[in-house]
């Protein structure tokens, strides 16, 4: 009789282990979804609140200066989003005529922390 | 045999629990932070269509270009959000405001209330303004008159 009870003393703390880890496995899981989940989340939150307006003004001509060797192209870009990016521009990516543009410098014109940075590109 | 299956299956279950309670929070939260940008978003595309303004003229005498602008539709624009390209080269000039109703001048303010005048004296050449409002409304127009 005492050896039943034994076995089943053995069974029982095998099987709470058991569920235990099952339950462990299954929270960790979870807890990782949830993280991804909210990452997702803020990350679409910050895409949602940017946007941007280029306000260069293309009748003036004073986009593209073409004297001498020295060719650059001046974009003016504003921030016209609830985001605040970065002044370096860091955040912007520029594309002339589809392709990626590293000589690019980036200054910003008008204050108010939340304007528009100018970019300036080069090629 | 009855207290292994009881006993794991409780285990399991308050397992089950927590991991619920602990995604329902997230998935809850990061519901509400995408709703909340989207009704924003739809807010500011709400105020865009709202906004509108009119380039009444542009003068220029000697080297001095006058520009006046209309507040023409129903949103309150932030004056120092407004910006100004005269020739597309960006301007810093702060402009004065006159009430649309009495041509007062107004001052201390940063609003440009629906119907009030803003005033912009640039030293300047050019004769191609465009004015951009907080919004991303443009407007724009050539000189209307060299006196």
């Amino acid at each position: 009789m005492g050896s039943v009870s034994i076995s089943h003393l053995i069974i029982f703390v095998a099987s709470l282990l058991v569920a235990a880890s099952v339950a462990g496995t299954l929270i960790t899981g979870v807890e990782q979804v949830s993280s991804s989940v909210d990452k997702q989340s803020q990350e679409l939150t910050r895409q949602v609140d940017t946007d941007l307006v280029v306000i260069s003004d293309p009748a003036s001509g004073a986009i593209y200066n073409d004297s001498g060797n020295d060719t650059t192209i001046t974009l003016l870009v504003k921030n016209t989003g609830r985001n605040t990016l970065a002044t370096d521009g860091s955040d912007l990516d520029v594309l002339l005529d589809g392709n990626y543009q590293t000589e690019t410098e980036t200054a910003v014109v008008s204050g108010g922390g939340r304007a528009g940075p100018r970019e300036r590109s080069r090629r | 045999m009855g207290f292994s299956v009881s006993g794991s299956t409780v285990v399991i279950l308050i397992g089950c629990l927590i991991a619920f309670s602990a995604a329902f929070t997230v998935a809850t939260d990061s519901f509400d932070r995408i709703t909340t940008a989207q009704d924003e978003r739809a807010d500011h595309l709400l105020d865009q269509q709202n906004t509108a303004i009119e380039i009444n003229d542009v003068q220029r005498d000697n080297e001095t270009v006058t520009v006046t602008v209309t507040n023409t539709d129903s949103t309150t624009l932030a004056i120092d959000r407004t910006d100004l390209l005269v020739d597309g080269e960006y301007r810093n000039e702060t402009p004065t405001i006159r009430t649309g109703t009495n041509d007062e001048l107004r001052e201390g303010t940063n609003l440009w209330i629906p119907g009030d005048r803003l005033e912009y004296e640039i030293e300047s050449n050019g004769d191609r303004v465009k004015i951009i409002t907080q919004n991303g409304v443009v407007g724009s127009a050539t000189l209307t008159e060299e006196s």
